[in-house]
């Protein structure tokens, strides 16, 4: 049986949502995705360091998406009734939860191999103190290179930096080809 | 030469890039989702000013916000002016401004500075 996933948005969109978005991931929706995050966010009147930090990892959060959403499997769109024109799929929703502490949570669709190496990554980076992440952010962002997709490979890094916490992650098997994607930034 | 004036937009900041006067400035948010496109032209402009720079080239750098793939742009445009410094009299200042208790610009400010050889000044605005 193929995995539920929009079940699993609905199981990470609970309790005290800030903001949240499923579906195709546009220029457009990120626009107005961080528009109202940061206007919630300001209303709340939570502290300007730690909506700066949220804001920075929004930012990384949603481009990763645009920038990496790999196209789901027809049969998934179809069960979800996406429109004509809408042909990916993701999520990416903020919860507070107690204590202050700020839940982002994102999904998509990646290859087996991506998987792979995406794992790989974030356990490396999970492994690194805040030191080791700024000196390898300082030896990624001067190595003049560009990803295939136009980003610096410095998304990961600079989200790990601004929250402070180990990422938490899952790759939920889709069918033989697909995994889907959950990456859990904490900002506290 | 002719200078650069870009209004800001919500994802990408306020250019002026004025050779006459020798003042560069950016200021604003960078958090385009491609920002190669966005910053190609400026990093062309600054490969003509080396040519033409004297004097003091005073460079205004006040980010709110900037997204990682900027980053590695905004590196472009201080090696553009490093190699301005090197390659004749020009004298090149960097002001990297950052508002009170925002750590985190600060910082990207030094990591900037430490791997490039122009002077930086660290300016803290009141909020």
């Amino acid at each position: 049986m193929e995995a539920n996933i929009h079940g699993l948005y609905e199981k990470f969109n609970a309790g005290d949502v800030i903001v949240s978005h499923e579906g195709d991931m546009t220029s457009g929706t990120i626009d107005n995705f961080l528009v109202k995050a940061e206007d919630s966010l300001l209303s709340s009147g939570e502290n300007s360091k730690k909506i700066k930090k949220i804001y920075n990892i929004l930012v990384e959060a949603t481009q990763n998406l645009f920038h990496h959403q790999a196209t789901p499997p027809g049969t998934f769109l179809k069960s979800i009734g996406a429109a004509a024109g809408e042909d990916n799929y993701s999520f990416c929703t903020m919860v507070k939860e107690d204590g202050g502490i700020y839940r982002i949570t994102t999904g998509n669709f990646v290859s087996n191999a991506t998987a792979k190496s995406l794992k790989e990554r974030i356990e490396q980076l999970n492994s690194l103190s805040h030191d080791e992440l700024k000196s390898l952010y300082k030896i990624v962002l001067n190595n003049d290179e560009f990803t295939e997709k136009g980003g610096g490979g410095l998304g990961f890094i600079e989200m790990a930096r601004k929250s402070g916490n180990k990422f938490g992650y899952d790759f939920v098997k889709y069918n033989d080809d697909y995994k889907f994607f959950v990456l859990e930034v904490l900002v506290s | 030469m002719d200078s650069i004036n870009i209004e800001g937009t919500p994802k990408t900041p306020t250019i002026s890039f004025d050779a006459a006067s020798g003042i560069i400035e950016i200021k604003g948010r960078s958090i385009p989702e491609n920002s190669i496109e966005f910053y190609k032209p400026l990093v062309d402009w600054l490969d003509k000013f080396s040519d033409v720079a004297t004097g003091v080239v005073n460079v205004n750098i006040q980010l709110e916000y900037f997204n990682t793939s900027s980053s590695k742009c905004i590196l472009d445009v201080f090696k553009k002016l490093e190699n301005l410094q090197n390659k004749n009299r020009a004298e090149v200042v960097i002001n990297w401004y950052y508002e009170e208790d925002d750590e985190d610009m600060l910082e990207a400010g030094e990591d900037y500075q430490s791997i490039l050889k122009i002077p930086f000044n660290m300016v803290e605005i009141a909020e």
